[in-house]
């Protein structure tokens, strides 16, 4: 099993490799990123199927890097691991099927969506605090890169301070791991993260920096201003999934750092966050529903989300870890499924001329995938994130009535958005046109493949980890 | 005397070589078998060094060990690789470059005699032959005004420099005939309290602090950067640098030590201040040469930080960051050749904008090595910056973390604006097709860099292994 995961870990490597050795402006990068994903992926399950439900049975893999300094690194995958890491790379697929033509034959934007998911996989697999750190800031230039060349950018403002924030974030990781290395004679395995005995101010100083490292990721106000900023008006469907995806990676810290309990140091300060979480939440809600964009819409959507598996994490002590994983898991398929298909309607109404409004009336096999996806994000029970979120609020709104509540009123405000959203698309009373107009519906071959991702989420529904068992 | 000359012949071959190139006329044509003679020789001379690193021919005046070694070798590579790069410049401005090979062989000599030095004598001699030296470099092909005035300011500065070096020498002189830095420490051990050598050695230290371009005597390595022809930035950039730290770290530990502990809160207030002047020097330009150099002041502002005992940990974790941080601007200055129109070579940000759609390679490279420079993983600067701030942590030295990160956050918005011009823009002009020998050098040096990252731990101890001799 250990080297199905380094087989996991460097494929995607490779995958980068070939990738740099293919021709400009050829289909053929695209190609190998498709095959390089795909092959991540049922690695994955198969890793998944010989883990067999059972958590920490994968031996870790060490790599000795630097003697001197006693860092050995650690790779080793769990359940959490492995499923959101196949979550990402289903998600990232689907950016790349979304993609134009002409989208496919961009080089560099394959090289990087490859190289980010050989980032993510680092990432979740990483056993200690070094390997965490090298991924986690190795995710930086890619994602600036492909904000700034690809995803229509204007202000150049918001990306420098995207870069500036995000590397302030790393800088703030980086000060904590040093100061935990300090204390530990070496490197710190994330399992045993906890169990330092560290003076009490420098207790507080270290777990502060490392929350605040990933809360700058996922974004809470005061630092939510940059993501929103820079993901108005990404128009490529690849590149506004990894931008998404951007807060997965905080909170993925959080429940890898604070893997068994909150320290009990910062335990005391979890109502701030909370607080500041369901302000933002709120906040976000409130703002994706004035918007007129499907696409912002979705971006609140996923943000009011991310917020609420946060709080579940911090609010409930790390009880529901696997009820979040599985809910999160559909979470960001249908988060990626629909960034794609509206993205796809809105390609149709630039070619046709038609309008947004009403564009689904031409399109019935798009239509009936996009309101199914709604549905399904706004709590359809016909998946596992219906299940898994109505765990998590009751167990929210058992825990502290108020937050629950500022939950409930943020989750339906965003999901009211998408089903308006999905209404203006559908509805051509308001917008008749005076001419018959023709628009290009999906083709058979995107719609057998969203047929699959359908099947895929509705499976979901009785066992999220079906294909093991 | 055979054998004295055998093992003098490094050097004398590169006397050798700096006479010739004087002497050769500076004709307007291109003459790559210059170039490809100077690399022959010097090669010679390496090699020679690398065979008679252990004999010392004068036991009195110099030293021969692996330290001296590995600063020399240092030295030997980066003209190696400033001939090697410098001669595409010269190729494409139709210029000889005898001249600039002159001066090289010239201030590589200086530099030789520099770290061998043991003595005070030598040692001064030898800091105003480099200053010398780097006061022609200046000139070299540049036909600026305002580089005529830098050259001024530089020479001013550093005739005031060697009136310190004289007086240093004559106060040490005056209380001991014999300037050995043997002699010298047991002097400095013997009169702790005498007013008059902690001004020799304060004017001593004033000197290398010129040379390494630490601030408050930053501004003519910054001023001068901006406005230079791409081969003498890249010397400026290397080799004075890499002289000046290898004499310094000697002369301190061999001499200054009796009055160490009233030096190094000096030492950490230059450090810190270079530091700081580095990073928001870097953001107030658009001059990448001069974006670049502030960076230079910022990193060895660190290095000269990190020095803060002269014990063998220190000095290791020093000079990984220094090595790894050279390589990484070697880098920078090889990917900077290969931008250029219509035979001009580029350094404003706003003339770079949209290179990476005709120069993806070379622009991805010159990106890389920036992340590299900020410390960002999975680049090698990581290795460095983990190795400092470590060292920092074990020290205590909290709040030198804390100031060192967000100095580093200040320069990252510097480095930025480079990627965002390279990257954000549209291309306005068709850029030269860049020479195959500025791909080989960009390769070897990712490739370099990628073993080092892969294997840090053969780097350190190869380093413990060459510094360790220093303290013989």
């Amino acid at each position: 099993m250990t080297e199905l995961l380094l087989l996991v870990l460097l494929l995607p490597l490779c995958g980068c490799l070939f990738i740099l050795t293919t021709k400009k402006d050829n289909i053929n990068a695209f190609n190998v990123a498709v095959f390089t994903l795909f092959a991540v992926i049922l690695l994955i399950v198969r890793l998944l199927q010989l883990q067999n439900m059972q958590m920490y049975d994968i031996e870790p893999y060490v790599i000795k890097w630097f003697k001197e300094y006693n860092a050995k690194l650690h790779f080793r995958a769990d359940i959490y691991s492995l499923l959101l890491l196949l979550s990402v790379d289903i998600s990232l697929l689907i950016g790349a099927v979304g993609l134009t033509v002409k989208q496919r034959k961009n080089k560099t934007l394959m090289l990087a969506g490859v190289y980010l998911a050989w980032t993510f996989g680092g990432l979740f697999c990483a056993g200690d605090m070094i390997s965490f750190y090298i991924f986690f800031a190795a995710q930086l230039l890619p994602l600036f890169m492909l904000m700034g060349k690809f995803g229509n950018m204007r202000k150049n403002s918001s990306l420098s301070l995207f870069f500036i924030f995000n590397f302030a974030g790393i800088m703030l990781l980086l000060t904590a791991i040093i100061l935990l290395y300090k204390f530990n004679q070496g490197n710190v395995l994330l399992t045993d993260i906890t169990t330092i005995g560290l003076p009490r101010h420098l207790k507080l100083a270290v777990w502060s920096l490392i929350s605040l490292s990933f809360i700058i990721r996922i974004p809470i106000w005061p630092f939510h201003y940059w993501i929103s900023s820079i993901s108005a008006g990404i128009k490529n469907p690849l590149v506004y999934i990894i931008t998404v995806m951007l807060p997965l990676t905080g909170l993925y810290g959080f429940m890898r750092f604070w893997q068994y309990h909150i320290p009990q140091i910062v335990g005391s300060y979890v109502p701030v966050i909370a607080v500041f979480g369901i302000l933002t939440m709120l906040f976000i809600a409130i703002i994706g529903t004035s918007h007129k964009d499907f696409l912002q819409k979705l971006f609140s959507y996923s943000t009011v989300y991310y917020l609420l598996f946060l709080l579940s994490d911090i609010l409930l002590n790390g009880m529901y870890k696997l009820n979040i994983v599985y809910a999160l898991f559909i979470f960001m398929i249908v988060n990626s499924s629909l960034a794609v298909l509206d993205l796809w309607s809105e390609n149709a109404c630039e070619e046709s001329n038609c309008g947004y409004h009403g564009i689904l009336a031409y399109m019935p096999r798009l239509s009936k995938i996009i309101a199914f996806f709604v549905l399904i994000a706004v709590g359809l029970p016909v998946s596992s994130m219906f299940w898994n979120n109505f765990v998590l609020i009751s167990a929210i709104f058992k825990a502290n009535f108020a937050v629950g509540l500022g939950i409930m009123i943020s989750i339906s405000m965003v999901g009211m958005a998408l089903l308006y959203e999905l209404y203006v698309m559908s509805d051509l009373q308001t917008n008749y046109p005076a001419t018959e107009i023709t628009v290009e519906d999906i083709s058979d071959r995107k719609l057998a493949f969203f047929i699959g991702v359908i099947i895929l989420v509705f499976l979901s529904f009785f066992n999220p980890l079906w294909f093991i068992i | 005397m055979l054998e004295h000359l055998l093992y003098f012949s490094p050097l004398l071959i590169l006397v050798f070589g700096a006479v010739l190139f004087m002497l050769l006329p500076q004709v307007n044509e291109e003459h790559t078998a210059y170039f490809k003679t100077a690399r022959i020789i010097l090669l010679i001379s390496f090699i020679l060094n690398i065979i008679f690193y252990n004999k010392d021919p004068l036991p009195d005046i110099t030293a021969s060990n692996r330290f001296v070694l590995l600063f020399q070798s240092m030295i030997y590579v980066c003209a190696f690789v400033i001939l090697f790069l410098s001669r595409k410049w010269f190729v494409a401005m139709n210029i000889a470059g005898t001249h600039f090979c002159g001066n090289l062989f010239f201030v590589v000599c200086s530099a030789y005699l520099l770290i061998s030095s043991t003595n005070l004598y030598l040692t001064s001699l030898a800091i105003i032959l480099f200053m010398v030296g780097n006061f022609f470099m200046l000139g070299n092909e540049n036909k600026k005004q305002e580089v005529n005035i830098s050259r001024n300011i530089y020479g001013a500065m550093s005739v005031i420099i060697a009136m310190l070096l004289f007086i240093s020498v004559y106060i040490f002189w005056q209380s001991n005939n014999n300037l050995s830095y043997a002699d010298l420490r047991s002097l400095l051990a013997l009169k702790p309290d005498d007013m008059r050598l902690y001004c020799a050695s304060a004017c001593i230290i004033i000197s290398f602090l010129f040379l390494l371009n630490l601030a408050p005597l930053h501004f003519c390595f910054t001023e001068t950067t901006g406005i230079m022809v791409l081969p003498v930035f890249t010397y400026f950039v290397l080799i004075p640098l890499i002289a000046a730290m290898g004499a310094f770290v000697e002369i301190n530990i061999h001499v200054f030590a009796p009055i160490y502990e009233h030096l190094a809160f000096f030492y950490r207030v230059i450090a810190l201040l270079s530091v700081g002047i580095g990073a928001i020097g870097a953001c107030s330009g658009k001059n990448i040469h001069k974006i670049l150099s502030c960076g230079a002041v910022f990193n060895f502002g660190i290095v000269f930080l990190l020095l803060y005992d002269f014990n063998f940990e220190s000095l290791q974790i020093t000079f990984s960051y220094m090595l790894i941080y050279l390589l990484s601007m070697s880098g920078v200055c090889a990917s900077l050749y290969g931008f250029r129109i219509k035979g001009e070579y580029l350094f404003m940000l706003n003339e770079i904008e949209g290179a990476a759609q005709k120069r993806p390679y070379v622009s991805a490279v010159l990106c890389i090595l920036l992340i590299s420079l900020l410390g960002l993983p999975p680049s090698l600067g990581f290795v460095g910056i983990f190795a400092m701030l470590n060292n920092l942590a074990m020290q205590r030295h909290y709040y030198e973390i804390i100031y060192i990160l967000l100095m580093f956050l200040v320069l990252a918005y510097a480095y930025l604006q480079i990627i965002m011009a390279l990257y954000f823009y549209k291309s306005r002009e068709s850029f030269d097709r860049a020479d195959k020998g500025i791909y080989i050098a960009m390769m070897l040096n990712m490739v370099i860099m990628m073993i080092i990252l892969m294997k840090p731990q053969y780097f350190s101890d190869y380093l413990a292994f060459m510094t360790e001799s220093v303290f013989e």
